[in-house]
């Protein structure tokens, strides 16, 4: 979703930003889902692809050398009706010490190869410029930001393009897994603890869903992401903190009926 | 020694006949012909969960079962092809063949094997039983983690009902497992020492192995959660000082080796199957066996990669990843076994060997969509997606049932005495292979797409892909159903297959061929020995 595009609907409609935002969601919902190898929206989610890739091409030749030598034996080894007689050979102790040692080396080599990445992705998201409480609830998401005292629930999390952003995650009841493909990030939200994890990203819009099973509307629990440029965020933040301030301390402790409705209603809009 | 147990083990029992002969046996080769049918019946059911699974998600529109019974669905569907499917197939598998190729009259405890097996019915029906009560099944995945697995969040006694089948289904695998132990330890016969213990019987060992570990694990795990239902003890809620987390790895430290009992028996039919078929010795003997020991042992060192995004520790994730990667190192070891034991034979395609080679392609799939999924990175950008689900799919369905088909086509004529359909066979396998790599195949992309599993449905950018799938589960049903037929229709032929249709024996000496089919009951009037 660009800027553009997006401050276009604010000053079209002339409506709220609140309310550009819930269009550019409609909007949004018709994109494809994004995912780290085909639109990766940041660098995290480059990083995560191309370790994957370096250790895809490191088995790409173990599944070649099986499937050939597969296809080799069973054309060249068929029971031709021509009275051939079987080999007898039934050990080769170098061959054999050689299929043990290359497999251990390679896979030694990719496991080293992404650890980096992995260190990358748990502790590289030093002095983040926004950390954000992400509590799962069955069966929507609640977003809070403690530093501006906004809280919003079953809505999309709006963060600023290009900056540290940090989500610690909890819940309220069961596990849930929050996954943003497009970003490349993935953590459980378990009850009574703390899991963190961050990323940093290009404007844009990500879609992605609860991964760990739930409950009943554990397929509904969807996520949506929306990634904007530092100044729309300012502009989002104060529309929502004025909001904030005028409600009840304390949010709503459960909204049985109504996330579903309208996560529904959003849909076909 | 062995004699001596063989023959005490032999005592007349009162004779029944028809239905209360089945009922009343303690014979190894019935107990374990009643397992493989019951595999089969389980199959089905479980196949035709599958069959609504796939039907509902054809379309995210129309909501063929509600959200609610498609957890039930998704959840019994694991169940039953895990716990009364595979295991029960490979134990009858081993109740039948392992006297046999150790030169044992009976297993070592009859008694215990019969109950062991008697055990399943009720652990079934309690199973098939909870779809009916109130609240439907277990609808929590097979993993039933906490807190959602507890009474807050799963009221209904179908959950109750699940974790008493499974501790049951438990504690059947247990005593097997120790009959397979004591059988292998004790009753062997003479000359039949350890490094000449065909390949069938040394994976049984290991995986009895496992399961005696590993299954004690999961009953206690599921002990403490059913304490968590029944008395409110709270060792998985955080409210009353417990983790969910620990549920975890109580669960995942059996979950993993159970991935390796239920192919490791497998492994051991196609090390029989391969060089029969390719009319040469196996390869690499020694290697094999260490391979299926070193499975065994790193299989319960890897648990923790089901858990990389649970919020686990960067050390722990450092380490589980690495161990995880290592246990393809034997896995890798064994295929290039069974390749070279093919190369320079002459191979015979007979349905056997075509699902044995079939089983090679497809398990190094599944193995090496293992190895990505070590990578921890990778893991984080398709962990609980449909990437996961091609996975475990390709290692299940392309490893353990390939396998289980290639053994049924192998043993059939030594169970029963007759030959089936090779022309059958033949449809059998290319209808299940294409079946099988046509729904399994494309779920690695829609994993990769971001699609996450269990979910009733999805965003509608996931439909074509879906259909897809969908369509192509009609070729494995297809396939389901000739191999059924195939067998009823050889039930009905007469006994000409002859003590060793294969030729095995030609090859190498294998105990279980150089007997009757199907051999008679106590199997050897003189207890043979190996030299």
């Amino acid at each position: 979703m660009s800027l553009a595009l997006l401050s276009s609907y604010a000053q079209q409609a002339g409506t709220s930003m609140a309310q550009a935002m819930a269009q550019a969601a409609a909007k949004g919902s018709a994109a494809p889902v994004r995912n780290a190898f085909s639109q990766p929206g940041g660098i995290v989610a480059i990083r995560a692809a191309a370790a994957s890739l370096r250790a895809f091409v490191w088995v790409i030749p173990f599944i070649l050398i099986a499937y050939i030598l597969l296809a080799y034996v069973i054309i060249k080894f068929r029971d031709k009706g021509d009275g051939r007689k079987p080999a007898t050979f039934h050990e080769n102790n170098p061959l054999e010490f050689l299929w043990t040692i290359i497999p251990l080396i390679v896979v030694i080599t990719v496991a080293l190869h992404s650890y980096p990445t992995l260190t990358f992705m748990e502790f590289g998201g030093n002095n983040p410029a926004l950390t954000i409480d992400v509590v799962g609830h069955q069966f929507f998401w609640e977003y809070k930001y403690p530093q501006y005292g906004i809280d919003i629930s079953n809505d999309t999390l709006v963060v600023p393009a290009n900056a540290v952003v940090d989500l610690d995650l909890t819940s309220v009841d069961v596990i849930h897994g929050f996954y943003v493909p497009g970003l490349g990030i993935q953590m459980d939200a378990l009850p009574g603890r703390i899991t963190n994890l961050w990323f940093k990203a290009k404007p844009g819009y990500y879609k992605g869903q609860c991964t760990q099973l739930c409950g009943v509307n554990h397929a509904q629990m969807l996520i949506d992401v929306q990634v904007v440029p530092n100044d729309q965020f300012q502009a989002w933040l104060a529309k929502h903190r004025t909001q904030s301030a005028s409600l009840p301390a304390a949010p709503p402790a459960a909204l049985p009926v109504a996330p579903t409705a309208a996560r529904k209603a959003r849909g076909k809009a | 020694m062995s004699t001596h147990v063989a023959t005490a083990g032999v005592t007349q029992p009162r004779q029944y006949h028809g239905v209360l002969d089945w009922i009343t046996t303690t014979d190894h080769k019935k107990i374990g012909i009643m397992y493989i049918v019951f595999a089969l019946i389980n199959g089905w059911l479980g196949g035709s969960l599958a069959g609504l699974i796939r039907l509902n998600l054809y379309n995210p529109d129309w909501h063929i079962v509600s959200p609610a019974l498609y957890n039930q669905l998704m959840t019994m569907h694991a169940t039953i092809m895990i716990f009364l499917t595979l295991m029960t197939a490979f134990a009858g598998f081993g109740n039948y063949l392992v006297p046999l190729m150790i030169g044992a009259r009976d297993m070592a405890f009859p008694k215990l094997n019969a109950f062991a097996f008697w055990l399943l019915i009720p652990a079934a029906m309690m199973l098939y039983g909870s779809f009916f009560v109130v609240g439907g099944a277990a609808a929590d995945g097979w993993w039933s983690y906490p807190p959602l697995s507890t009474a807050q969040f799963s009221a209904g006694h179908g959950e109750d009902l699940w974790i008493l089948a499974v501790i049951l289904l438990g504690i059947s695998s247990i005593m097997g497992a120790i009959n397979f132990l004591v059988t292998v330890i004790d009753m062997r016969a003479p000359g039949m020492n350890w490094m000449k213990l065909p390949l069938f019987v040394w994976s049984w060992v290991v995986t009895a192995w496992m399961l005696v570990l590993a299954v004690p694990v999961l009953s206690g795990a599921l002990f403490m959660l059913l304490s968590d239902r029944w008395l409110n003890t709270g060792f998985y809620r955080p409210a009353l000082g417990g983790d969910p987390l620990l549920y975890q790895h109580l669960f995942w430290f059996f979950g993993h080796p159970e991935v390796y009992i239920m192919i490791l028996p497998g492994f051991g039919m196609i090390s029989h199957i391969i060089p029969s078929m390719a009319r040469k010795k196996l390869f690499g003997y020694k290697g094999m066996v260490m391979a299926i020991w070193s499975i065994g042992v790193i299989g319960f060192m890897v648990w923790a990669h089901h858990m990389f995004t649970a919020g686990i520790s960067a050390s722990a994730r450092v380490f589980f990843s690495m161990a995880s990667m290592f246990i393809s190192v034997p896995t890798g070891v064994k295929i290039y076994s069974w390749l070279a034991s093919v190369w320079g034979g002459v191979i015979r395609f007979t349905t056997a060997m075509k699902f044995a080679l079939g089983f090679i392609f497809t398990f190094v799939l599944g193995g090496l969509s293992g190895l990505m999924l070590a990578v921890v990175p990778f893991d984080i950008l398709v962990h609980n997606t449909y990437f996961v689900v091609a996975h475990f799919h390709y290692v299940l369905v392309g490893g353990s049932v390939m396998t289980l088909f290639a053994g049924t086509y192998y043993w059939f004529p030594k169970i029963t005495g007759r030959m089936l359909s090779e022309k059958l066979g033949s449809w059998v396998f290319w209808l299940f292979f294409i079946g099988m790599n046509w729904v399994f195949m494309p779920m690695h992309l829609l994993g990769i797409e971001g699609m996450a599993r269990r979910v009733a449905n999805y965003r509608i950018e996931f439909r074509p892909l879906n259909q897809f799938i969908s369509e192509g589960f009609i070729f494995m049903l297809l396939a389901g159903i000739l191999f059924t037929y195939s067998i009823i229709k050889a039930l009905r032929e007469p006994k000409t297959a002859g003590d060793d249709p294969w030729q095995a024996n030609d090859i190498e000496l294998h105990l279980e061929w150089a007997t009757s089919s199907p051999p008679p009951a106590y199997n050897f009037a003189e207890i043979p020995e190996v030299d």
